[in-house]
């Protein structure tokens, strides 16, 4: 058991070290050749620094896939004119129906990574059509997929410095600046513990599942400045950890861009996160909300915990 | 950029954008299987196998032309592909060699061709080996330079003898920004040419070979054939050697014209040009040769005219020009991605054709939808082929209404379709109006409803109908009705219906005899039993295609091309990979 899970650890740092070296370095790379290029225009390219940290609720299942933490699923994706952050929360409901939660997740985030890649850079300020061309692609693939998933994406466009999102349920996102949370993610329930959900219920179940379209999500823009440290994070964490706590802990990554000090935040996080997950005894965001709506409840919410975390330098 | 020691500097680059395809597999707004996915350097290869991020031709193998209710055209000696595709490069070069990455059943590159994006085209590669490979490879032919300064590459795909779907991940061009100085390039052919002759032992075949002597007597093999000259075939009787000559193709008739001045009499019959293939032809088919063929053309009842007169090589009204004056006896016209077509020319043929049995507009993606009001003046219509258009609904349910003998409507991967309700408006008019209509494609043009499929299974002349990757009711056992209704069905395409059980596998085995071709692919409920029933009753079905279902297993499908070895049948799993 213990050997698995300090593989899984380091798995996730490993991966999050390939994804920030590889963003960094192509953003990098962007930066010099137009340095070189043209002299004419100064302004330097943001680029985040991000790592990405996470722990499965359970070890039990085998499938250990890229870009995959239990059920949920998280992308970190540089291109030309932008950084792709997401994550993609799977609904663990549809394992009774024989249905791979993490297929629907996974796959979701898969297409955004081909979309993003392929597509034009104009999408990018419109990030729910990016949504919708994502869970269409879902419609068209050869192998059936079927699940439902909450999404949350952020996206850093070079050319404005500006922070687009997108989100539908209840994972999301913290931007903190000196100390403050300057922006944050809306959460969306249908009642309490059921998120929006973007949903391809088997055939069959189709009354009986809830489906949000990507047009219910809800999406912003906001101005990011150089330091501001991002917090994109599955129900998993916010769940578990209240937020005076993740800023707290943000806070103190402002303005850092060393990659090693991002990582070492996340992983943290997570572990709080998963520490508290498991505590009876105590008193989560979760138990708290639970209270609000009548029902009598202690202790942290066991669930699959992903964190993506980065840092902008501009 | 690789130097050689002729300093010439090779540039390499991948295609940069996509500028006209034929068809493609994918859905036009996705990114899975499209003509775009040849963009940049290769996203799957050398990995071999199913993968969304290639493209893919929407058809494969001989299933599409076995179809009984297409007429066949004229044989043509025809070493044209199946599909094409016209790749741009950002820098125009002097090709020296081209890669093409294949990433599912390889082997499926028939011609390379290099353009001037005015509509003059160069061969620079032709393959004639027909093989498909089960392995990733790079198509590589051998490196020449060719002086032609190009930044277009055509390939021409051909996948008529594929398994399945061939895939193609990107493609390479190297070539040089400066054409090699001639006496680099005649050493360069020389050198060839020797390893050649050597390389297949030529040298060593005859002994006492005097190679210098025998390419003189090449050379001048006029003096070898004087005397000879008696030609029996022009001793026959004109009417016998009119039958032989219809048995030409369009070269070798012209070919023939050059023979003599009797040839030349007899080959310039309109007779002989009642039915007319240009398609082959489509690199050098210009003014001058609509102006050659209209002298000809008294007669002409089929004109193939696909794949011409792109990037300009002919305009519209040229078009037009000899769809008036030649078009009176038309009855089949095809003009696959003819992007020439605009308003003005559907207006000619619609005034000029009253007699039009066949229309075919396949992959005509830039005429524009209003140009579609003139296909209702065509009161003979049979068969029209709108596949990959702009038509709308409005105009297509207008032009049906003058269309009294309509029996085969396919309308493949039309996006102005795909507005919800549109194509149960479309089943409901048919089923209104043309119950006996015999073919019908809507292979990804959108969604079908309860009110739909209950229009759709009334059709019950149907012989061949696709309604793959249309979104069907969930609830509802449409496809037994279907089956219990539609008893002639030959071809039924339920690609990723996604609603398919095994029950409508039954009802296909105990009422649909005839069938010939089915396709059930990503349908997850479907298991070996049904398969089994359709397998022993359609006595012939020829293929089966349960790729993606993910009850069916391998032993399964073993199994079955044990006992059906008529029947081919594919099963094709890629599961997402770590």
């Amino acid at each position: 058991m213990h050997s698995v899970y300090g593989r899984l650890l380091s798995r996730s740092i490993v991966n999050g070290l390939y994804n920030c070296s590889s963003s960094s370095s192509s953003s990098g790379r962007t930066a010099v050749a137009n340095a070189t290029n043209e002299n004419v225009s100064t302004k330097s390219i943001p680029k985040l620094v991000s790592a990405v940290a996470g722990f499965p609720k359970s070890f039990k299942s085998g499938k250990v896939r890229k870009g995959q933490i239990g059920d949920d699923a998280w992308l970190v994706k540089n291109v030309d004119s932008a950084d792709v952050l997401a994550v993609a929360d799977g609904v663990g409901g549809w394992r009774d129906y024989g249905v791979d939660p993490s297929d629907f997740s996974l796959s979701l985030l898969r297409s955004i990574e081909r979309i993003t890649s392929i597509s034009n850079p104009c999408n990018f300020r419109n990030p729910v059509d990016l949504l919708s061309a994502a869970f269409r692609e879902l419609l068209h693939s050869k192998r059936p997929i079927t699940g439902s998933s909450t999404a949350c994406i952020l996206i850093l466009e070079h050319e404005s410095n500006n922070l687009f999102t997108v989100n539908i349920g209840d994972s999301g996102f913290l931007v903190v600046r000196k100390g403050q949370v300057v922006h944050k993610s809306e959460e969306q329930q249908h009642y309490f513990n059921t998120p929006f959900q973007l949903a391809l219920p088997p055939p069959g179940h189709h009354g009986s599942a809830l489906s949000d379209s990507p047009q219910s999500a809800s999406q912003s823009q906001f101005a990011v400045q150089d330091g501001d440290v991002i917090l994109l994070a599955t129900d998993g964490v916010f769940d578990n950890v209240p937020q005076p706590v993740l800023v707290a802990e943000l806070s103190k990554l402002g303005g850092v861009k060393d990659q090693l000090c991002v990582q070492q935040t996340a992983n943290s996080i997570a572990l709080m996160a998963r520490n508290l997950s498991f505590d009876g005894r105590y008193m989560s965001p979760f138990a708290q909300r639970a209270r609000d709506y009548g029902i009598r409840a202690v202790g942290g919410k066991p669930d699959d915990i992903t964190v993506l975390l980065a840092t902008v330098a501009i | 950029m690789l130097d050689n020691q002729q300093g010439l500097v090779f540039i390499d680059q991948y295609a940069s954008r996509v500028t006209c395809y034929s068809s493609q597999y994918g859905h036009a707004n996705g990114v899975s299987y499209t003509a775009n996915n040849l963009v940049g350097p290769p996203s799957r290869f050398p990995a071999y196998g199913d993968f969304p991020e290639t493209y893919v031709p929407r058809t494969y193998g001989p299933w599409w032309k076995e179809s009984s209710i297409i007429f066949k055209g004229k044989n043509e000696v025809d070493q044209t592909g199946e599909d094409f595709i016209d790749v741009q490069f950002k820098k125009p070069v002097y090709p020296y060699c081209v890669n093409v990455y294949e990433t599912y059943n390889s082997g499926c590159v028939r011609r390379l061709w290099a353009g001037d994006g005015q509509g003059n085209w160069k061969l620079f590669h032709e393959n004639s080996v027909k093989q498909s490979l089960k392995q990733s490879q790079i198509f590589s032919p051998e490196p020449h330079h060719l002086q032609f300064l190009t930044s277009l590459i055509r390939i021409e795909i051909d996948s008529s003898f594929a398994d399945y779907y061939p895939e193609v991940d990107a493609i390479l061009l190297v070539g040089t920004e400066t054409y090699p100085a001639p006496e680099e390039s005649l050493k360069l052919s020389v050198l060839g040419l020797y390893a050649k002759v050597v390389g297949l032992g030529l040298h060593r075949l005859v002994p006492g070979f005097n190679t210098l002597e025998s390419i003189q007597r090449l050379c001048f093999t006029d003096k070898l054939s004087q005397g000879v000259s008696v030609c029996h075939l022009s001793k026959l009787p004109e009417e016998i050697l009119r039958v032989i000559l219809a048995l030409l193709d369009l070269r070798s008739l012209c070919s023939l014209a050059c023979a003599s001045s009797l040839f030349n009499k007899i080959c310039k019959d309109s007779v002989l040009f009642t039915a007319v293939n240009l398609k082959p032809y489509w690199y050098c088919v210009n003014l001058p040769t609509l102006k050659w063929l209209g002298a000809r053309s008294q007669c002409l009842q089929y004109l193939d005219l696909s794949w011409c007169g792109s990037y300009g090589k002919f305009s519209s009204s040229d078009f037009s020009w000899f769809i008036k004056q030649h078009g009176k006896r038309l009855r089949i016209l095809r003009l696959e991605n003819c992007s020439f077509l605009n308003n003005e020319a559907l207006y000619s043929i619609s005034t000029s054709c009253p007699y039009l049995q066949e229309l075919n507009l396949r992959g005509c993606r830039d005429l524009e939808s209003t140009a579609f009001w003139h296909l209702g003046k065509l009161h003979m219509m049979e068969r029209l082929i709108l596949d990959s258009t702009q038509i709308e609904l409005p105009t297509l349910l207008v032009s049906l209404q003058s269309m009294a003998s309509l029996s085969h409507l396919s309308l493949g991967g039309c996006q102005n379709l795909s507005l919800l309700g549109s194509l149960d408006e479309i089943s409901r008019w048919l089923n209104r109006h043309r119950p006996g209509i015999v073919s019908l494609d809507f292979w990804r043009s959108g969604h079908l409803s309860n009110h739909g499929m209950e229009a759709l299974v009334g059709l019950e002349r149907l012989r061949e109908l696709d309604i793959g990757w249309c979104g069907l009711p969930p609830n509802g056992n449409w496809i037994s009705q279907l089956a219990s209704r539609c008893r002639s069905l030959e071809k039924l395409f339920l690609t990723a219906a996604r609603v398919v059980k095994d029950a409508d596998l039954i009802a296909i085995a105990q009422y649909c005899p005839n069938l010939k071709q089915l396709d059930v692919l990503g349908n997850s409920y479907i298991t070996s039993e049904g398969c089994s029933r359709v397998l022993d009753k359609c006595r012939k079905l020829r293929l089966l295609d349960v790729s993606y279902c993910c009850q069916i297993e391998a032993v399964h499908v073993a199994n079955w091309r044990r006992i059906h070895p008529y029947v081919s049948i594919k099963r094709i799993f890629v599961s997402e990979e770590d």
